[in-house]
C-alpha cells in the first residue's frame, strides 16, 4: 500500500486481520505451539484462538524478525503464522531485514541455521506493507505539492528491491480522502458492511478448504498452492484465456508473477463464488500487480 | 545409601521438544553440588533455587548434607538452557536422598522453574513437551499451573498443574491427589 500520510493505510492493515475467518483447531495448535515456545502464553489466554497481527517497529533486527539466537527462538514472521505481518513504513526497515523475508514469503517457513543445529519455524503469514510514495509523502497528490527531487523519490522507492516487490501480489495506491467528505459522513455510503464482507470471505475460504481437502501435506488456502495445483484449479473461461494471452504479450511478468496472478484471480473468483475464472477476475489480479511507481 | 535417581524432562529444540533425563547421585565426601551436561548459566543457577526452595518447603536441603551431589542432564552433549529443569532437579535430588517415598517415574515428565519459597513459576514451551509426551506414550505431564491450560490441548496425556513443590511431593507420594487439567481447543473462545 502506498499513499500520502494520514490516508488510513495503517488502519486498513489492522482491519484486515479482523475480517479474516477464525482459525481452525489445527491452526490454533500450530500457532499456540509457536507462542508457547516464545513464552507468550498465559493461564488466562492459553490459546492463540485468533488470527495473529504483528506489527514490528522498523528498527527491528533481522534476528527478531526471522528468528534465531544461540537458543533459536521464533521471530516475528513465525509469530504472525496464519495471520498478518504488517510492516509500516517499509522503506525505513533495514535492507537485510527486508531481503531476509524473501525465503519465508515463498516457502511458508524459515530455516534458521546455526553452528550447532538447524531449526525450522513455520512462517505462513500475509505480508502487508505500507509506505509513502516519496520522502515528503505527497508525490502525485492532486492538491499538495511534492517537495522531493526526482533523485530522492527514486532512491526512496528503490529501498524495496525488485525481487521483494515481485512477491507482493496486491499493490495499491491509497489516495487521500477529503476531510470535508469525512465530515459529511460520506464514507458510510461507500463500500459494503463488514458483516457482508465477512460472509463472502467465509464462503471463499470454505470453497478453498473443500478444494484442498485431499491434498497432502494439508493446505488451507489458494496462496499455498504450488504451480502444479495452480494450473489444475485455475479454470479460465474462454474470454479470460484470450485476455491472459494478450496481457502477457503486452506487459512483462516473471514466471513467479504469472502463477501469482493466477492464484490471486482464483481467489477473486472464489470471492464471487464463481467456478470459472472470468475475464474481470483476471483483469483485477493484473491490475493489482502494477508497480507502485508506474 | 542410595541409588542413582532418574527423572524425565525435556528441552526445546526449535519448536519441538526433546527428552532430557535428569539424574542425581549422592557420594561420600565434602559438600558440593554440581550440575553437568552442557548446562547454561540459568540451569547452573538452579542449584541455588533448588536449595532454597527445598529448605522453605520444610525439606532438608542439599546444603545441610555433607555429601558430594552430582546432577547430570542426559544426553550430555546437547545444550540445555533456561530454568525449566529446576523442578526435575529437585525431584531427582529428593529421590536420590530418599526424602520422597519411591514413585514410578517412568511414565511421568516434569518441567518447571522453582521460586525460592518453593512455589512453581511458569516456563516456555509446555505445549511442545506435551506433544512429545503424547507421541512417546508418556501419560502424565507435570507443568507449572500457569502453563497447564496450553499443555492440556493434547488429549492423549493427563496434565497436572503444579503450584508448589510441596503439592507435587504430596501428590507423588499419594497423600493428596491433584486434579488434572482439561481443555478443548474446539470450544476455545474466539477473541
Amino acid at each position: 500500500m502506498s499513499g500520502p500520510p494520514g490516508t488510513g493505510k495503517t488502519m486498513l492493515a489492522q482491519a484486515l486481520s479482523s475480517i479474516l475467518p477464525p482459525p481452525s483447531p489445527e491452526e490454533i495448535i500450530e500457532t499456540t505451539q509457536i507462542y508457547s515456545v516464545a513464552g507468550l502464553t498465559a493461564q488466562t489466554m492459553p490459546f492463540v484462538s485468533w488470527r495473529p497481527f504483528r506489527a514490528p517497529h522498523h528498527s527491528a533486527s533481522a534476528v527478531s524478525i526471522i528468528g534465531g539466537g544461540t537458543n533459536p527462538k521464533p521471530g516475528e514472521v513465525s509469530l504472525a503464522h496464519r495471520g498478518v505481518l504488517f510492516l509500516d513504513e517499509i522503506p525505513e526497515f533495514h535492507r537485510d531485514v527486508l531481503e531476509s523475508l524473501r525465503q519465508p514469503l515463498e516457502e511458508g517457513f524459515v530455516r534458521v541455521a546455526r553452528t550447532k543445529k538447524t531449526v525450522v519455524f513455520p512462517a505462513r503469514f500475509t505480508l502487508v506493507a505500507a509506505m509513502n510514495p516519496c520522502p515528503c509523502g505527497y508525490f502525485e497528490d492532486p492538491e499538495k505539492e511534492c517537495v522531493c527531487t526526482a533523485n530522492e523519490i527514486m532512491r526512496y522507492q528503490k529501498k524495496i528491491s525488485g525481487p521483494l516487490l515481485d512477491r507482493i501480489d496486491i499493490q495499491i495506491f491509497i489516495p487521500r480522502v477529503k476531510v470535508e467528505e469525512l465530515r459529511n459522513g460520506a464514507e458510510a455510503a461507500h463500500g459494503e458492511p463488514k458483516k457482508k464482507t465477512e460472509e463472502k470471505i467465509a464462503v471463499a475460504r470454505k470453497l478453498q478448504e473443500n478444494r484442498f481437502a485431499e491434498c497432502f501435506p494439508r493446505i488451507y488456502s489458494n496462496s499455498e498452492m504450488n504451480s502444479k495445483l495452480t494450473e489444475k484449479y485455475a479454470n479460465l473461461d474462454t474470454d479470460a484465456e484470450v485476455f491472459l494471452k494478450r496481457a502477457l504479450e503486452k506487459s512483462f511478468v516473471s514466471p513467479r508473477g504469472y502463477y501469482r496472478i493466477l492464484k490471486v484471480s482464483r481467489t477473486i473468483a472464489d470471492l464471487d463464488a464463481s467456478f470459472n475464472i472470468k475475464k474481470e477476475h483476471l483483469a483485477e489480479a493484473f491490475h493489482y500487480r502494477l508497480k507502485i511507481e508506474e | 545409601m542410595s541409588a542413582v535417581s532418574k527423572i524425565l524432562s525435556a528441552e526445546i529444540d526449535g519448536l519441538d521438544a526433546e527428552f532430557v533425563e535428569v539424574e542425581a547421585d549422592l557420594n561420600v565426601g565434602l559438600h558440593s553440588f554440581n550440575i553437568v551436561g552442557l548446562a547454561d548459566k540459568a540451569v547452573s543457577e538452579a542449584k541455588e533455587r533448588v536449595n532454597s526452595a527445598l529448605k522453605n518447603s520444610g525439606i532438608r536441603p542439599p546444603s545441610r548434607e555433607n555429601r558430594k551431589i552430582t546432577v547430570n542432564l542426559a544426553p550430555a552433549d546437547v545444550k540445555k538452557a533456561g530454568s525449566k529443569f529446576d523442578l526435575p532437579i529437585a525431584l531427582a535430588y529428593l529421590s536420590a536422598s530418599e526424602q520422597i517415598r519411591p514413585f514410578d517415574a517412568k511414565k511421568k515428565i516434569f518441567i518447571g522453574e522453582l521460586s525460592l519459597d518453593g512455589g512453581v513459576r511458569p516456563v516456555s514451551g509446555s505445549l511442545s513437551i506435551s506433544i512429545l509426551a503424547g507421541k512417546n506414550g508418556i501419560s502424565e505431564v507435570f507443568v507449572p499451573y500457569e502453563n497447564a491450560a496450553e499443555a492440556a490441548v493434547i488429549r492423549s496425556v493427563r496434565v497436572f498443574p503444579v503450584r508448589t513443590l510441596n503439592d507435587l511431593v504430596a501428590h507423588l507420594e499419594g497423600r493428596q491427589m491433584r486434579r488434572t487439567q482439561h481443555n478443548n481447543v474446539r470450544t476455545a473462545r474466539h477473541r
